[in-house]
C-alpha cells in the first residue's frame, strides 16, 4: 500500500486535472483528490473571496469540493475540469447570495458610471484595504467575475461557458471592468 | 511596450499577488481531506463485505429471494384454480315399517353414480310417470326440526328428511317456524327435487288404516 501511494505520489506530476478527477473517481482515493486541491482549491477560493467574503468563500469553496465527494460522477467531461469546478461554484455562489438577498442582478449593457464619485468614495472609504482589492471592490459583480477568470487564465469560450454568457458580453463586461480600472488606478495614482 | 499592454501586465501582476497572499485556508483543506478519508473508508468497507461475503453469497441471497417471491407467485396463482367442490343434490331411499317410502334429501359434494343409483332412478321415475303432467306438484306434510336435519311426514305414505346444507338450497318461506311441528306445503319438480318450502293452508287429514 506504502509503495502504491509512494507511486501514485510520484506520477501525479504528469496527470492533468481530468485525468486525476477520473482516478479519484474510479478509486476514491484521496491522494487524487489532494492533488486536485492543491492545483485549483486556491483559485477557486481567491475567485470566491473576491466575490464575496471570507467565510462565504470558504463555505462555497467546502460545498463545491464535498460536491465532488458526493457526486464523483458530476463532472461529465464537456469542458476542462477547471472550468466545470468555477461554473459549479459560481451557480454555488449565486444561489448562496441569493439566499442572503446579497443577489442583485446588474445590467451589464448599462453605460459606465462616473467614476470621479461613487466608485472614489468607495475607495475613500476602504482606504484601510489594500488599493487592489478595493478597486476590484468597486467593480460591478459580473464585470469583475469576468476579469478575475480571465485573469485566472479562461479564454474568452470558457468564461463564457461558466457564466452561461455569449462572448460578446463577456468581452463588453471585460472592456468595462478595464475602464473603470484605468480611471481608478489613475484617480488613486492622483490622490497619492 | 505600450500602455494597454503595460496596464494587462499590471493586473495580472496584481492578480497574482493578491492571490498568492489569499490561499485555502488549512483548516478547509484539513476537513475535506478527512470527508474524503471517511467516504474512502466506508467505499472500503462496502467492497470488504463483497469480498468477506463474496458474489456467491450475493448471488445466493438473491436467488433465495427470487426463489420466495416466485412461491408466492404460484400461491397467488393457483389459488383460484383450487377446485370448487360443487353440491350435487342427491335423494336416497331407505326402509321403515311405519311408511310406504323414504327419502333422504341431501346436499352433497360427491358425484352421484348413475350406475349405483340406477335402481333408485328408475323408481323415481315409475313414481314420477304418473305425474308427468305437471313440471312441479305440491304436498302437504308436516315439518318437524330434528337434531341434524329436518323432516316432513305425509301421513304413512312418506317420510322425506332434508339435511340442512340442502336446506340452504331450497326456497324456504319466511314463515317456516322449525321450532315446533308445522303443516306445510313442499314443492317438487317432475325429477323429484325438493323446491321450496312454505306453510300449508290447511293440516292434511289422514285416512286410517
Amino acid at each position: 500500500m506504502a509503495l502504491s501511494f509512494f507511486i501514485s505520489g510520484f506520477g501525479s506530476k504528469d496527470y492533468s486535472s481530468e485525468q486525476l478527477y477520473a482516478l479519484y473517481r474510479d478509486s476514491a482515493d484521496t491522494a487524487f483528490l489532494q492533488q486536485l486541491i492543491t492545483l485549483h482549491g486556491d483559485a477557486l477560493y481567491y475567485y470566491l473571496l473576491r466575490q464575496s467574503d471570507r467565510q462565504l468563500a470558504e463555505d462555497i469553496s467546502q460545498q463545491c469540493w464535498l460536491k465532488l465527494l458526493e457526486q464523483p460522477d458530476g463532472f461529465g467531461g464537456n469542458s476542462s475540469f477547471k472550468t466545470w469546478l468555477f461554473t459549479v461554484a459560481r451557480h454555488c455562489l449565486i444561489d448562496e447570495l441569493r439566499r442572503r438577498s446579497r443577489w442583485l442582478a446588474e445590467d451589464i449593457t448599462a453605460p459606465l458610471v462616473d467614476t470621479t464619485t461613487c466608485p472614489l468614495q468607495q475607495l475613500n472609504v476602504q482606504q484601510q484595504q489594500q488599493r487592489w482589492a478595493a478597486q476590484l471592490n468597486a467593480l460591478p459583480f459580473l464585470q469583475r467575475e469576468a476579469l478575475m477568470l480571465q485573469l485566472e487564465g479562461f479564454t474568452l469560450a470558457q468564461i463564457s461557458q461558466i457564466t452561461a454568457q455569449g462572448e460578446e458580453t463577456v468581452k463588453s463586461r471585460l472592456r468595462y471592468a478595464k475602464q473603470m480600472l484605468q480611471q481608478l488606478n489613475g484617480a488613486s495614482n492622483e490622490q497619492a | 511596450m505600450n500602455r494597454p499592454d503595460q496596464f494587462e501586465q499590471q493586473l495580472q501582476q496584481q492578480y497574482q499577488h493578491d492571490k498568492a497572499r489569499h490561499v485555502l485556508p488549512a483548516q478547509v483543506k484539513n476537513a475535506l481531506l478527512k470527508q474524503a478519508r471517511q467516504n474512502q473508508a466506508r467505499q472500503r468497507h462496502k467492497a470488504g463485505w463483497l469480498c468477506r461475503n463474496g458474489w456467491q453469497g450475493l448471488w445466493r441471497n438473491t436467488q433465495l429471494a427470487l426463489c420466495c417471491a416466485l412461491l408466492l407467485l404460484l400461491g397467488y396463482l393457483l389459488q383460484p384454480v383450487q377446485p370448487h367442490s360443487p353440491l350435487y343434490y342427491q335423494i336416497s331411499y331407505s326402509q321403515d315399517e311405519a311408511y310406504r317410502q323414504v327419502q333422504h334429501h341431501v346436499a352433497s359434494n360427491i358425484r352421484p353414480q348413475r350406475q349405483s343409483n340406477a335402481l333408485a332412478q328408475a323408481q323415481q321415475q315409475y313414481r314420477l310417470s304418473g305425474e308427468q303432467s305437471r313440471a312441479f306438484y305440491a304436498q302437504t306434510g308436516l315439518l318437524q326440526q330434528q337434531q341434524d336435519h329436518w323432516q316432513i311426514k305425509v301421513c304413512d305414505e312418506l317420510l322425506l328428511t332434508i339435511d340442512k346444507q340442502l336446506l340452504r338450497q331450497i326456497d324456504l318461506s319466511a314463515d317456516i317456524t322449525p321450532q315446533f311441528a308445522q303443516w306445510v306445503e313442499f314443492t317438487s319438480d317432475a325429477a323429484g327435487l325438493l323446491i321450496a318450502i312454505k306453510p300449508a293452508a290447511a293440516p292434511l287429514h289422514c285416512s286410517q288404516g
